[in-house]
């Protein structure tokens, strides 16, 4: 069979699958198992079984359990209500305070959090109550943190770097450092929409009453617990004194410190805790198994090399490629999740990318940059919906999808520049050591 | 990702089981934890890394990975794309459910049963990891065909219920 016969029949088939509901996981799984069955024959099967046991048994995927528990046990501390109280006194004040001020506060959580939603439930349920009751606008109050929720998988840790990371082979160290430029220049934006916002139109973000320095200073300490833990964690990563997944094993550790010191560390949020941590692993690594044996069927069948070979043959500027992969993300981020995404067409775009002389680790922050962008675009923006859990009744799914509307540009002008520009990703990480 | 009890499963003692398997395979989250952090420590401070941490952490996340999978599936964490589903009538919703457990039995009993011709393999040669601590793999990669096993028994578990609830409303 040609390549693209086979190709488009998976694509389809998997969709099928996808759309009707099936697991991801199980999804792929099926048509790798039918795929090779049918073209390779039943000798594939053996090789089933050692990516079953191969692709799980890496010490860099440790990573991802211990960021999960980390995160799970931030949550429950209350580090971020206090960081938030900290920020709000010191930016408050300013015009469109409550929004920056709450921005910041996505950024600081991101940087603690290898998750969009959680980064969104958490920073939504604090900041949205408070701004709506000082005089915010609906729309804008949940529009932005649901965008800025999304920080979360850019500003490291990630979970979907690590994934990436895997997938591509590439460092996630590097990953890492690499996405916190894109990651702060999604944040500048937002806050100069912020400031444009409350000059042209102050009642959609009212300036609520500034807080005296005494105020301000006193409250510097509740922003320790995660600004020490962020820097801690950039700091071992940027030196290159320890791995992602070391760098994890300590800040689980360092969460579990601080959620003891806010005295909410108890039986029930720990058994809490790691039942949530083996959920969320359980569903990628099944689903990192199931791809694993979809790309290698594909690989066996020769079928990316063969779409490298035409893609690059067709003479095409390599720009115009990247485009239409962003258009081509861009339509999977309304349907699917993010870390599915990665794992299903990575190991297709990487070579693609690679041949025609991208960087690999530019690519993925690129990639993530996309993923922010699908976590709120309707119908399957993964944060719209954790926006409507988290704020309160009034707020309408409507509303939330409305005020993301004006993040969902500035994210297309950030992904923009990711591109135009590929240094913004890559200073940082060639100065590592 | 946030947490919701199995809505429609009832709460027996194979649910029982399943919660516990769920904080059971987390804990082992702690103990790599534990590890990693022993190896840091060590490295650093006292000049002494450890040969074992690296190893044993990715056995732990094998079990992780592996243990952890029927609570995963008892508490509806395999993602999936719900929102053509969530408009399909009861019934139908029933018969796409049988469906997709059959997808789910086939590739988690293939899963298990490669995972134990590789396991068995390994028991019969005496295979070592290739790391520093050169363990037996057995022991680990026994893990993938016990876990595959557990989730295929809580996926015959729920398409006999959608079976029986569509034997059932067919009569009626």
């Amino acid at each position: 069979m040609e390549w693209y016969w086979i190709l488009l029949l998976a694509g389809l088939a998997l969709l099928f699958l996808m759309m009707l509901g099936v697991p991801i996981a199980f999804s792929l799984g099926f048509v790798a198992l039918g795929m090779g069955l049918i073209l390779v024959g039943p000798r594939i099967l053996f090789l089933f079984g050692t990516l079953a046991y191969g692709k799980v048994n890496s010490f860099a995927l440790v990573a991802v359990p211990l960021f999960i528990f980390m995160a799970e046990i931030i949550i429950v501390s209350g580090a971020a209500k206090d960081a938030f109280a900290m920020l709000n006194k010191w930016i408050g004040g300013l015009p469109a305070g409550l929004a920056i001020a709450s921005q910041m506060g996505c950024t600081l959580f991101a940087a603690v959090c290898g998750a969009s939603t959680a980064t969104t439930a958490v920073v939504g349920g604090m900041c949205v109550p408070e701004m709506l009751r000082r005089g915010y606008d609906k729309k804008l109050a949940t529009g932005s943190i649901a965008a800025g929720g999304a920080l979360g998988v850019l500003i490291p840790p990630s979970i979907l770097l690590i994934i990436y990371g895997i997938i591509a082979e590439t460092s996630i160290g590097q990953l890492f450092i690499a996405g916190i430029i894109p990651g702060l220049l999604l944040v500048a934006w937002r806050v100069a929409y912020f400031l444009v916002l409350a000059v042209i139109k102050p009642s959609v973000a009212p300036r609520v009453r500034g807080f005296t320095w005494r105020e301000r200073f006193t409250s510097l300490w509740m922003v320790l617990p995660l600004a020490g833990l962020a820097l801690f964690m950039f700091g071992a990563l940027y030196t290159g004194i320890a791995t992602p997944s070391e760098v994890a094993g300590v800040g689980a550790l360092a969460a579990l410190v601080i959620c003891l010191c806010y005295r909410k560390l108890t039986w029930q949020v720990l058994k809490e805790a790691l039942q949530k941590t083996t959920r969320t692993t359980c569903f990628i690594l099944w689903i990192l198994v199931a791809a694993s044996a979809f790309g290698y069927v594909f690989s066996y069948l020769q079928v990316p090399q063969n779409l490298v070979n035409w893609v690059t043959g067709l003479g095409f500027n390599r720009y115009v490629v990247i485009i239409g992969i962003n258009l081509m993300l861009f339509v999977l981020g309304c349907v699917m999740d993010p870390a599915a995404i990665i794992m299903v067409t990575v190991p297709i775009f990487a070579p693609m990318v690679e041949a025609l002389g991208f960087d690999l680790v530019w690519f993925g922050i690129m990639f993530v940059v996309n993923m922010e962008l699908a976590e709120i675009t309707p119908p399957l923006g993964l944060n719209l919906y954790v926006m409507k859990a988290v704020a309160p009744p009034e707020v309408s799914l409507n509303d939330i999808i409305k005020g993301s509307v004006p993040f969902m540009i500035l994210d297309i002008v950030g992904l923009a520049m990711v591109i135009v520009w590929p240094g913004l990703v890559l200073w940082l990480p060639s100065l590592m050591m | 990702m946030s947490f919701q009890p199995p809505a429609q499963e009832p709460q027996d003692k194979i649910a029982k089981v399943g919660a516990a398997t769920g904080w059971l395979a987390g804990g082992v989250t702690l103990v790599m934890m534990v590890a990693i952090v022993r190896e840091v420590v060590g490295r650093y401070f006292f000049h002494s890394p450890s040969d074992w941490s690296l190893e044993l952490s990715e056995y732990l996340l094998v079990a992780l990975a592996y243990i952890g999978a029927p609570y995963t599936e008892l508490s509806e964490g395999n993602i999936r794309i719900d929102f053509i589903y969530d408009r399909f009538t009861p019934r139908l919703r029933a018969w796409v459910d049988v469906f997709i457990y059959c997808v789910g039995l086939l590739w988690s009993g293939m899963l298990g049963w490669q995972g134990w011709r590789l396991a068995w393999e390994s028991w019969e040669l005496d295979a070592r990891s290739s790391e520093a601590m050169a363990w037996p793999l057995f022991p680990s990669q026994v893990l993938v065909p016990i876990g595959a096993l557990l989730l295929c028994l809580i996926l015959v578990r729920k398409l006999v219920r959608r079976i029986k609830l569509l034997a059932s409303s067919g009569k009626g």
